[in-house]
């Protein structure tokens, strides 16, 4: 009796370390899915045909195995990135880390499509050189983002878009640096790679948009007092700083600031604590943007204080999932896809063509500009586009139209300065759409 | 962060009289919804001592064919019973793939826990596939979408509607359990399998009945629950995780644990969240670590009382 006792105990001790074990392995992310895109060609087949002249195994480069024959083609450029020995014909790798999977998982695939979609619109750059892209999944996980990128700058990546996820963004940016590779951050990121000369954000930082929302709310919208709610990451709090900053500064009081964790799915018991004020600030993204926007609604709050947001909260790739919940809330942004010019024009048809079923939004306009970006920048790069500094400078000195207007980098910042757009959500014969207000700068 | 990391932590001090009812009642429906999805788990692994972590999974699948269903025909009550169906079919299937290697499956908890850990991820992705990982929503039926004020406070006619649903439905479970030819195998079961087979019953045919009961338990939880929480990649293991704590801290095996439990999660939850917004992850392990290092079997210990 006492010993079958005693293995049902270690049988459930081990249980346990099983499930623990399993739990963390899931949190550790099993996207890896380094997948290679060749944009210039039409089938995939096409990049092996590339490949085969210059490394050994190119059938299989089409494959996850990147690994294979990456390297080869890495130390044919480091041997003569500044002679100029024929880089002709050789494929241009760009590595991409976008998060498929974890908390920001829904925005790697419409991603994804936009910037091939971008790329493909050129075929070569620099006369026959065809663009190779590797999509890489960082499961939004700082941690996995570095492992990736450290593998992206292996395979010898002439450049690396890189994050969705403030705090990949971040953790990716040494290691990038150190090996002197560009990195460009597809859409709105938190400031604090402005010291990084290596570092390119295609938007401007989300503090910015916030923090004129924030004067916005309080000198002209006129109100005076607000809660301030973020979610507790990267983002969440950088956008509700600075929508502090931005309303402090402009005479308003901020009463309460809440900063749930990140992934939190039942907001009640913190909407439960949100006191009277004018209004209320939410810096939410994603699945947890979506459960807050509804339960302010539930809970009765959209009825008693106008709800002001960040971009990401009310993104027209959410919006018709939020449903009704987010009519009426205003947010101050930098895209939105109701803003009239000829290269949104041009983007809307592209993704619209490509899947209709997905509307246009700062993720898919944001990875087509850098799509914009890249070949600009990869063009006058030419061949050298493998060269660190060459590359750098190119991408600096790039301007090019982007769906929200003509774009260049600020060359102290890395970051993109423009317009504030601010926009409210409203019901256009059943279909939820932005509706711009104003104009902010 | 300077200037703003205090004042969340200085909510501490804001105790009403209706901030502690309206804290309650978000405790009580997310604790009651926890419990539906607890209760499947504890019943399989009271009869089978079968560890099924897909749970997770079904809640995610189920929770995504209800809003898939609700926006479609537009009537939730259907929605519901979509997502209940799909518990039970989920759960059968991972019941017949285990079937093929059942004895080896059952007689290593170990494998168990591999073996539905992996059914789990590979739903999970199954949904992150058809649904492209797009958080999905449900819109509440007129009635069932406003709010009610009692004194200063404003709590969601749905969370009451829920809740009562979740308590039917707990009621059900007992008078199944308890007062049921159906429930008094399930208890022999659980208690002496080999002396219940010898008495002629056929026990795979009432683990299957468990399978997809348990199932349609979980399908329920997310019918009922995407008003609530949506549904969103990485809730298989959000609820998982929750529903865990529940029955280890109710008592591996036991109905009534599992329901005492889930609510006292539900409530911890609440008020971790309110109180002590910077600690709201670490309160529920907080009650874990407190009850097992009270009570090692949990609140209630079904396994060893009951021989």
């Amino acid at each position: 009796m006492t010993s079958t006792q005693r293995n049902r105990v270690l049988s459930w001790r081990s249980l346990a370390a099983m499930c623990a074990l399993g739990l963390v392995v899931a949190a550790c992310g099993d996207g890896d899915e380094g997948e290679v895109t060749d944009t210039a060609g039409d089938s995939p087949a096409d990049v092996t045909d590339t490949t085969a002249d210059t490394t050994s195994g190119g059938a299989d480069s089409t494959e996850g195995s990147s690994n294979g024959t990456a390297p080869s083609t890495d130390a044919t450029n480091d041997a003569t990135s500044n002679d100029s020995i024929p880089a002709t014909g050789e494929p241009v790798r760009v590595g991409v880390i976008s998060s498929y999977t974890g908390n920001f998982g829904l925005y790697g695939n419409p991603m994804e499509l936009a910037l091939t979609l971008s790329l493909a619109s050129a075929g070569t750059i620099a006369g026959d050189r065809p663009i190779e892209v590797v999509f890489e999944d960082d499961a939004t996980d700082p941690a996995v983002a570095v492992e990736r990128a450290t593998k992206l700058v292996e395979d010898g990546a002439s450049v690396v878009v890189c994050c969705v996820n403030a705090g990949s963004t971040f953790a990716v940016a040494p290691v990038l640096a150190e090996a002197g590779v560009p990195q460009i951050t597809p859409i709105a990121n938190p400031l604090g790679l402005h010291e990084n000369p290596n570092a390119f954000v295609a938007a401007p930082s989300v503090n910015y948009d916030a923090e004129r929302l924030g004067t916005y709310a309080a000198e002209t919208l006129g109100y005076t007092t607000a809660v301030v709610l973020g979610m507790d990451m990267a983002y969440g709090q950088a956008v509700a700083q600075a929508f502090s900053d931005g309303f402090t500064a402009a005479g308003g009081e901020v009463v309460s600031t809440i900063l749930p964790p990140f992934g939190t799915q039942d907001f009640g018991s913190y909407l439960a604590e949100i006191p009277d004020a004018d209004v209320v600030f939410g810096g939410f993204a994603g699945a947890d943007g979506i459960a807050f926007i509804q339960q302010y609604d539930q809970f009765g709050l959209k009825d008693r204080m106008p709800l002001l947001a960040h971009g990401p909260l009310i993104t027209e790739l959410l919006l018709q999932a939020e449903g009704p919940a987010a009519i009426g809330t205003t947010a101050g942004f930098y895209y939105s896809s109701q803003l009239d010019n000829a290269e949104n024009d041009r983007f809307k048809a592209a993704l619209a063509d490509a899947n209709p079923d997905l509307p246009p939004s700062h993720f898919t306009a944001g990875s087509w500009a850098t799509g914009t970006v890249l070949l600009d920048a990869l063009e006058s790069a030419g061949t050298d586009a493998e060269d660190g500094d060459v590359m750098r400078s190119a991408i600096a000195n790039t301007t090019v139209d982007t769906p929200w207007g003509p774009i260049s980098f600020d060359a102290d910042t890395g970051y993109v300065f423009g317009p504030t757009y601010v926009y409210s959500v409203i019901d256009d014969d059943g279909i939820l759409r932005h509706q711009i207000d104003a104009t902010i700068g | 962060m300077d200037a703003m990391g205090n004042s969340h932590v200085a909510v501490l001090a804001a105790v009403t009289p209706d901030g502690v009812l309206l804290h309650t009642l978000i405790g009580l429906s997310f604790g009651l919804l926890l419990f539906l999805v607890a209760s499947g788990f504890t019943l399989t692994f009271g009869l089978a001592r079968f560890v099924n972590l897909s749970h997770g999974a079904t809640f995610l699948i189920a929770a995504h064919v209800a809003a898939q269903v609700d926006r479609r025909i537009e009537v939730f009550a259907l929605a519901v019973l979509a997502a209940a169906v799909t518990g039970v079919l989920v759960a059968l299937a991972v019941f017949g793939l285990a079937r093929l290697r059942w004895q080896a499956i059952t007689a290593d908890p170990t494998r168990q826990v591999l073996f539905t850990f992996g059914c789990l991820l590979v739903i999970a992705d199954v949904v992150r596939n058809r649904w492209d990982g797009i958080p999905q929503s449900v819109l509440l039926p007129s009635g069932l979408d406003g709010s009610f004020t009692i004194g200063n406070t404003t709590f969601p006619i749905y969370r009451v509607f829920a809740m009562g649903a979740a308590i039917a439905i707990a009621i059900g479970l007992w008078w199944l359990q308890e007062r049921t030819r159906f429930g008094a195998m399930v208890r022999a079961g659980a208690d002496d399998r080999e002396q219940l087979e010898a008495l002629g019953i056929r026990t795979d045919l009432l683990f299957l009945a468990v399978f997809a009961l348990a199932g349609g338990l979980a399908g329920l939880a997310g019918g009922l629950g995407v008003p609530l929480l949506g549904a969103s990649i990485g809730q298989e293991f959000d609820v998982l995780i929750l529903a865990l704590v529940a029955v280890v801290v109710g008592g591996l095996g036991s109905l009534k644990g599992a329901f005492i439990a889930s609510i006292l999660v539900g409530l911890v939850d609440a008020y971790g969240k309110a109180w002590l917004s910077t600690f709201a992850s670490f309160t529920i392990m907080a009650l874990v670590v407190l009850v097992l290092a009270v009570r090692p079997a949990g609140l209630v210990d079904r396994l060893s009382g009951a021989r």
